[in-house]
């Protein structure tokens, strides 16, 4: 469903993603983990096309989206939902009108009954009902991350891409966004890839994991395979001060 | 143990005297070139999308009575004042020398060809120039535009399209009324000086034409775009976090009106044709 080939992307001459290569199956979740500023948003984002990549190929649905125009990635976007760090909701809107702003934009014959359906069973979906009212200036931190999981699952993706959706966030909302995650997967049957550093959202979501250090792979497998590793892997999973990596 | 030695380091420092200011230029002509490239694209996408009908028609009229509302009451007060200035200097000196009236004249031609269309976009680039970059870094730096973009949506489509089109329908409106204003305050205020009503409005008409008050109102048009375009691009351009948009929001009411003081003299040269003022 996606598949990332030696991908290479560079800012100001600085490279920040070096020789990516990983694929995730229709259907299941890849979890990119790594410390902060490792890259894993930044591949994210050229995933979604709002990253050009210096080199290499990104396959979405078996398109390759590296050189597309914007009009061809908008193409490429109907079939990809992304939950941004802070749910990046439109301010000036309310949670209605944010869940329904794609919907309305990429689907214009849908009449005004029609797409209140679909907003408020999305909502219900993510366990919103009954905010539609409100400013996202009213909303705590996890009720954002959810609308805003709400307003990409309106446009009935196949792919979701999740930026550190439990970032911020306390343990118990965490863990309802986590399962929110599995969900997605078990009964949309949606292909999704992740994006965190919080070891619990890890063990509950993921199918297949990549660890991603300066830029680069430094583990990648099942689940299972990454649980059983060594090294920075096994440092970053532990949380531990010990091992290759040192914060100073 | 080694030493630099102070040759080297002198060396050093001549190169990079020499080569400092070089760079200077170079980074400033750079970024001077790259504002130009940058915004001549956002004007001529906006333009296309505009020509091809993407017009959010409610937006538009929701941005039209921000864009009026906002800025009117500044705008009327500023002209009021101004042409009311202009009106005191000159009644001042020319009632001694028996050309009252003609204060109707100079103060309507100054109003409507430049006092008015000036300080309408100088206010609206203050007010709503500075509202639109504020609003569109912003979204910038909470990801607002990625979710745009994300969501298959233009974001010059979304936020550059109903701006322009509302910011170019209500400067024009603006004007005119700033030019009611500005001949009100000019008026009253010669009045006061003992220039006969009759001979202020009688000259006001036989000099003041249709084609400088239509002349001044197009003025404005040019200066709608330029405070949009600028917005948009100062707005996409932001990074960081709120001193990025403390920084676009300030560069793009001191860019605004420094081009539209230029814009101002080319557009009045070419319409008045490098001309006297009264002709």
């Amino acid at each position: 469903m996606i598949r990332a080939e030696h991908v290479v992307y560079e800012v100001s001459g600085r490279t920040i993603l070096d020789d990516i290569s990983v694929s995730v199956a229709k259907g299941t979740t890849l979890t990119f983990m790594g410390l902060s500023g490792a890259g894993k948003s930044t591949f994210l984002k050229c995933v979604s096309g709002l990253n050009k990549v210096k080199s290499g190929a990104i396959y979405v649905d078996g398109q390759n989206i590296v050189g597309l125009s914007e009009k061809q990635l908008n193409d490429v976007r109907k079939k990809v939902g992304m939950v941004f760090q802070y749910a990046a909701l439109f301010d000036s809107l309310n949670v209605y009108e944010n869940v329904s702003f794609g919907l309305r934009r990429m689907n214009r014959k849908l009449k005004e009954k029609e797409i209140a359906e679909i907003v408020e069973k999305n909502l219900a979906l993510v366990g919103m009902s009954g905010v539609e009212d409100r400013m996202p200036s009213e909303l705590s931190g996890g009720m954002k991350k959810r609308i805003g999981l709400a307003r990409a699952l309106v446009m009935n993706p196949d792919i979701l891409l999740y930026d550190e959706p439990t970032a911020g966030l306390d343990p118990i909302t965490a863990a309802a966004i986590a399962e929110l995650i599995v969900k997605m997967r078990d009964e949309l049957g949606v292909t999704s890839v992740l994006v965190t550093h919080d070891v619990q959202t890890i063990k509950t979501a993921s199918d297949t994991m990549a660890m991603l250090h300066e830029g680069k792979i430094v583990g990648y497998g099942t689940k299972e395979e990454i649980f059983a590793m060594d090294g920075i892997v096994k440092q970053f999973l532990e949380g531990s001060t010990e091992g290759p990596v040192k914060i100073s | 143990m080694t030493r630099k030695k102070p040759e080297r380091k002198s060396g050093i420092t001549t190169e990079s005297a020499l080569t400092a200011p070089v760079k200077a230029v170079g980074d400033a002509l750079g970024a001077f070139f790259g504002f130009l490239g940058e915004t001549a694209r956002i004007f001529t996408a906006t333009l296309i999308l505009i020509l091809r009908g993407k017009i959010n028609i409610r937006d538009t009229v929701n941005l039209m009575a921000s864009i009026g509302v906002s800025s009117l009451p500044i705008v009327a007060v500023t002209v009021m004042f101004s042409g009311g200035v202009i009106s005191l200097y000159l009644a001042q000196i020319v009632v001694k020398w028996g050309f009252g009236s003609y204060t109707g004249a100079v103060v309507g031609i100054s109003v409507v060809r430049e006092i008015a269309p000036i300080l309408t976009a100088v206010v609206v680039a203050a007010r709503a120039g500075s509202a639109i970059a504020a609003e569109i870094s912003s979204m910038k730096v909470t990801e607002q535009i990625d979710a745009l973009k994300a969501l298959a949506v233009n974001p010059l489509e979304y936020l550059a399209v109903p701006r322009m089109v509302a910011a170019v329908l209500t400067l024009p409106m603006l004007a005119m009324m700033a030019d009611v204003a500005g001949v009100f305050g000019g008026y009253y205020v010669a009045i006061a000086n003992k220039v006969a009503s009759g001979g202020f409005i009688a000259t006001f008409e036989a000099m003041v034409t249709p084609r400088d008050i239509t002349m001044g109102l197009i003025k404005t048009l040019f200066f709608a775009v330029v405070i949009v375009t600028v917005a948009v691009q100062q707005g996409l351009r932001v990074e960081g976090g709120a001193a990025g948009v403390g920084k676009a929001t300030t560069n793009t009411v001191v860019l605004s009106i420094v081009i539209i003081y230029i814009l101002n003299f080319i557009l009045a040269y070419v319409m008045f044709n490098g001309g006297p003022a009264v002709g």
